[in-house]
């Protein structure tokens, strides 16, 4: 035992160091492990708080319902059902395999193939969508009982609706549709997007690390709301009938198209509106461009003979002819106005004022219109507003063809606006403007929502009018004398009894109208016709008025053969309604709908405030 | 020794109680930690025991082993060793036997007792320990002889490294590498010894790395960036949420399912959550009074194999705890490694429990006039010292007789 200093209890002084220094490296590295510690904890603390605090806390946007549009008996025309989203966290789900499986087992569920699911599970994304819009919800509910039942991770539903519109192709053009995002494409959805869409609520939360919600909303977030709900003007019953009225003109004539408008000459209200071809409003993805067309807006014609009435109205009330004047028609059916001929279809010799109209007499306006003159007339015209677009609160309504006042010529411009060429708007613009004339020259704006309703638990004030609906909507304005309009309506009656109207009779209903063939311009050339009749009743008190407008109908082209029926078609139909909304009570289409709205409304969120707030006076609202 | 003066006036005895109450108060943090992670679970249905429920179960026995395991004395213990050895290498074949292991994410590492199972790649933390001191305190002479001294114990070694890698378990494998290469470097094995097998391992290391690469690619990333890796920035965000004191026990959010693994081997960030830097500084201070203790009681130990046990134990605990944190905090970049006393799991904590028990059998047995090795130039009387020659020498005819049987059952498997 030479090194005792070396080897105590069997343990080498080297060995003892050894177990010294590790030690000491220990306290070193348990030093460092504190201060990186105090790093983490200290020095960092805010960062990582607010990154951690980032990663608990959600802000959910939720959507309310869109509102439902309705026809002006309460009746829906297009509303939303739940047509859940399903999501899928690929990442959660596990792996390709467990994709693949996956897939297998939804696809049934789903109807969609196995490799578009697995297609879509294989993005790297954190979300995916594997089908939007599942419905019924009972096929819903199935497959959320699948995934608890399973227990499988990373699938949720998420709120979604789907837009159903009930009557398939009735009233189309007006209604419109939404796009898979139930954003408003087209009509009143598009028009009044910002009132029936749902509005957008946040709501935040604490989540955990596979999603779950932990705590529900606090007071401070703005809930989703419902979109409001519209109430139309269209009658189903006057809808209808112009749609069967179209459906045989088009049966009949087989034109490029057709345009048909009822209104209430009253109130502006838009009663029915129709346009050929048409498409269904549960597939308009598979519609043409052609056939979504609301012609009755978008495209403006040339009316034809359908604006003498305005054309005598600016002679007559710049005394320019008396009624009892005589106007020389020509024996020959021809007339030279400078270097061009204007043409009538008969030789109509010398006929009154009146008959000029009620003949439809091309060279007998002619020369009324010479008479008023190019600058006149072209200020009468402003007067009337015929430059003006209709304001009909519909999207895309076309601006009117006018020419600049500058640019007028007395044997061009001035001889062709006098029959209705070389001025081109819209069918809702005609129609408004003899709305005019059969209120008694009070012209009121055409519209085609009769009200707005804030969904439950909300009043007007909250909604935000983006249209002409409700007391936003202008008075309407006076665009002729009263009598001026009486006299143009006798004149009218007269086209009808015994001008080229007779088609548009219908006994014991006294029809004012008129017709109007137009040659048709398309691409520059000359190609078939424009043939249309516009039509008011009763006479004496106009409460409706229907106008038909076919483009390029095949056979015969005359406005009073091609559209006159049709026109009858939908009066007697209107008659008909009038006569049970008189005998009924409910003349007002408002009335009507508030009477239903209460059944819908309890139907819905329970119960109407503005019912609320009219049966129990005094009490405010919740 | 200068800094061992210091530990002086603590008695062997009482440094194998203060460890036994620091493992205790450990426990406990533990045990709390583990209440918190789970308890906002529903309770489990039927006859399932829960996590915490198997936790206090699995105290409960591990308790009743440290009380075991201060009555072995532990040269019984070291004269065992070979049988330990030889247990040990049929449970870790076993265990690999589908039949026989049950196997979990992949990885066949547990056998199943009841309602608790059991994982015998922690049990050889401590039966390579007991192995590894018997063996340098019987070949100490021979150190100095690769083939004699470093040689075979290298194989034993390599041998129940490669059955843990096999399960698979790298973290485990490595960390019983490197925990008893250090033991075995402190015992006088020469480190120009090693050089062979690290030329023999590396290879296969390099192999097992490009065959997992992109496992291990994700591993090194995660440490580059911390904040990019998910489970890595998880720790890091229940961390530094905790600021100086925490947001409460039981408030913490991370481990709503945000922090992976949070019973086991990201129990301590969640302790950071809840405690803040108070309360993670603590736990590492009681680890370091750990540290300090095992080593005031392996320096006052009777024997060189007491010595050698103690360092191999205080090695196992220190080095755990160490890695465990370096790795939460993104200091290291590994994984799969639990913290010693307070991750849920029994195997571990039975481990570590019985290695307590045999620190306590090792400072009762110690000199009486105890710290004698603290005192530098001490002498000792020459009779003692013999005495433990004349036993040593006894008892190494009996290891070699028992290492040969050894290296045939290794041939054969």
């Amino acid at each position: 035992m030479s090194h005792s200093t070396e080897i105590l209890n069997g343990v080498s002084l080297r060995s003892r160091s050894l177990a010294v220094f590790a030690y000491l490296m220990f306290c070193g590295i348990f030093v460092l492990l504190i201060a990186r510690l105090f790093h983490i904890q200290i020095t960092d603390h805010d960062d990582l708080v607010a990154k951690a605090r980032d990663q608990f806390s959600r802000v959910e946007e939720l959507v309310g319902s869109r509102g439902r549009i309705l026809d002006s008996s309460g009746e829906m025309l297009a509303f939303s059902v739940s047509a859940p989203r399903l999501m899928a966290h690929p990442h959660l789900i596990g792996d390709s395999s467990d994709h693949r499986l996956l897939a297998q087992q939804l696809s049934g569920m789903l109807g969609v193939p196995s490799s578009v699911l697995l297609q879509r599970l294989s993005l790297d994304y954190r979300c995916v969508t594997l089908k939007t819009k599942v419905f019924p919800l009972e096929s819903v509910d199935r497959i959320q009982d699948w995934i608890d039942q399973n227990k499988i991770k990373g699938l949720r539903f998420e709120k979604d609706e789907w837009r159903v519109n009930p009557h398939g192709s009735l009233a189309a053009h007006a209604i419109g549709f939404v796009g898979d995002d139930n954003q408003g494409l087209g009509g009143i959805e598009l028009e009044y997007d910002e009132i029936l869409a749902g509005k957008v609520g946040r709501v935040s939360f604490q989540r955990d690390g596979k999603a779950n919600r932990i705590n529900s909303a606090n007071s401070s977030d703005l809930g989703p709301k419902n979109g409001c709900d519209l109430v139309l003007t269209l009658d189903p019953a006057i809808q209808n009938g112009l749609e069967e009225a179209l459906n045989d003109l088009v049966k009949q004539y087989r034109p490029d198209a057709a345009v048909g408008i009822v209104m209430a000459p009253k109130t502006g209200a838009i009663l029915a509106l129709s346009n050929r071809p048409t498409f269904d409003l549960l597939a308009p993805g598979k519609a043409k461009p052609s056939q979504r067309r609301n012609r009755a807006v978008t495209d403006p014609y040339e009316p034809g003979s359908t604006i003498k009435p305005f054309v005598l109205k600016a002679a007559l009330e710049g005394g320019f002819v008396g009624l009892s004047d005589t106007i020389d028609c020509g024996s020959s059916g021809k007339y030279r106005f400078g270097s061009r001929v204007v043409t009538d279809v008969h030789a109509h010799g010398r006929l009154t004022v009146p008959n000029v109209v009620v003949k439809s007499s091309n060279i007998g306006m002619a020369h009324i219109g010479l008479k008023v003159g190019c600058a006149q007339m072209f200020d009468e015209f402003r007067k009337m507003t015929i430059g003006d677009r209709s304001r009909v609160d519909l999207p895309g309504e076309a601006r009117v063809l006018l020419t600049p006042r500058k640019k007028w010529t007395p044997n061009y411009t001035l001889v062709s606006v006098s029959f209705g060429y070389e001025i081109a708007f819209t069918p809702m613009k005609l129609a408004s403007l003899y709305c005019g004339i059969a209120n008694g020259g009070w012209m009121m704006p055409p519209h085609i929502v009769q009200e707005v309703l804030p969904p439950a638990g909300s009043d007007l004030s909250d909604v935000v009018y983006a249209g002409l609906e409700g007391a936003n909507r202008p008075e309407g304005k006076r665009i002729m004398k009263y009598e001026t309009a009486r006299t143009l309506t006798s004149i009218l009656r007269s086209v009808v009894v015994d001008g080229t109207g007779k088609n548009a009779q219908v006994s014991g209903f006294s029809v004012a109208g008129k017709s109007g063939t137009a040659q048709r311009w398309v691409d520059g050339r000359r190609d078939g016709h424009n043939s249309s009749f516009v039509a008011f009743a009763p006479a004496e008190d106009p409460e409706v008025l229907v106008l038909v407008v076919a483009y390029g109908p095949k056979g015969s082209y005359y406005g009073g053969t091609v559209a006159a029926p049709a026109v009858k078609k939908t009066l007697e139909c209107a008659r008909a309604r009038l006569e049970i909304i008189r005998d009924f009570g409910i003349l007002d289409p408002t009335v009507s709908a508030i009477g239903d709205r209460t059944g819908n409304r309890t139907n819905r969120e329970g119960g109407s405030s503005k019912m609320l707030c009219l049966s129990i006076p005094g009490e405010k609202h919740p | 020794m200068i800094s061992m003066k210091l530990l002086r006036p603590l008695s062997p005895e009482t440094a194998a109680t203060l460890y036994v109450g620091s493992v205790v108060l450990l426990t406990a943090i533990g045990l709390v930690m583990v209440y918190s992670a789970t308890a906002f679970e529903a309770p489990r249905s039927g006859m399932s025991l829960g996590l915490f429920e198997k936790q206090i179960l699995w105290t409960l026995i591990a308790g009743g082993v440290l009380l075991l395991f201060t009555r072995v004395d532990y040269r019984w213990l070291g004269a065992m060793s070979g049988w330990l050895l030889l247990i040990l290498i049929v449970m870790l074949v076993f265990v690999l036997i589908p039949q026989l292991g049950v196997e979990v994410k992949g990885a066949r590492r547990w056998f199943r007792l009841g309602p608790l199972s059991f994982q015998p790649s922690e049990l050889a933390k401590l039966v390579m320990v007991i192995f590894t001191a018997r063996y340098l305190s019987m070949a100490r002479g021979r150190l100095e002889d690769f083939k004699r001294g470093t040689l075979p114990l290298l194989v034993v070694i390599g041998v129940v490294c490669f059955l843990v890698a096999l399960e698979p378990d790298l973290g485990t494998s490595l960390f019983l590498a490197g925990s008893i290469l250090s033991l075995s470097v402190i015992g006088g094995i020469r480190v120009r010894h090693m050089v062979p097998m690290v030329a023999v391992a590396l290879p296969l290391f390099l192999v097992f790395m490009l065959t997992r690469f992109d496992h291990i690619q994700a591993r090194f990333s995660g440490f580059r960036d911390p904040m990019g890796s998910y489970q890595l920035r998880q720790s890091l965000l229940a961390l530094g949420s905790g600021g100086w004191t925490g947001v409460g026990l039981g408030a913490g959010r991370e481990k709503l399912y945000f922090l992976p693994e949070r019973t086991s081997d990201f129990i301590f960030s969640l302790l950071g959550e809840e405690m803040g830097f108070v309360g993670t500084t603590a736990v590492i201070f009681l680890f370091l009074l750990l540290v300090t203790l095992g080593l005031r009681i392996a320096l006052s130990a009777r024997d060189s194999l007491g010595f050698y046990m103690a360092i191999g134990i205080t090695l196992l605990v220190g080095l755990q705890a160490a890695t465990n944190i370096a790795v939460i905090t993104a200091s290291v970049p590994t994984k799969g490694i639990s913290l010693p006393f307070i991750s849920a799991g029994g195997s571990l904590l039975l481990t570590l429990y019985a290695g307590a028990g045999i620190l306590v059998s090792i400072a009762r047995a110690s000199d009486p006039s105890g710290g004698v090795l603290l005192e530098e130039g001490a002498t000792l009387e020459e009779g003692e010292l013999d005495d433990d020659e004349e036993w040593e020498d006894e008892e190494e005819e009996w290891e070699e007789e028992e290492y040969e049987v050894e290296e045939e059952y290794e041939e054969e498997d």
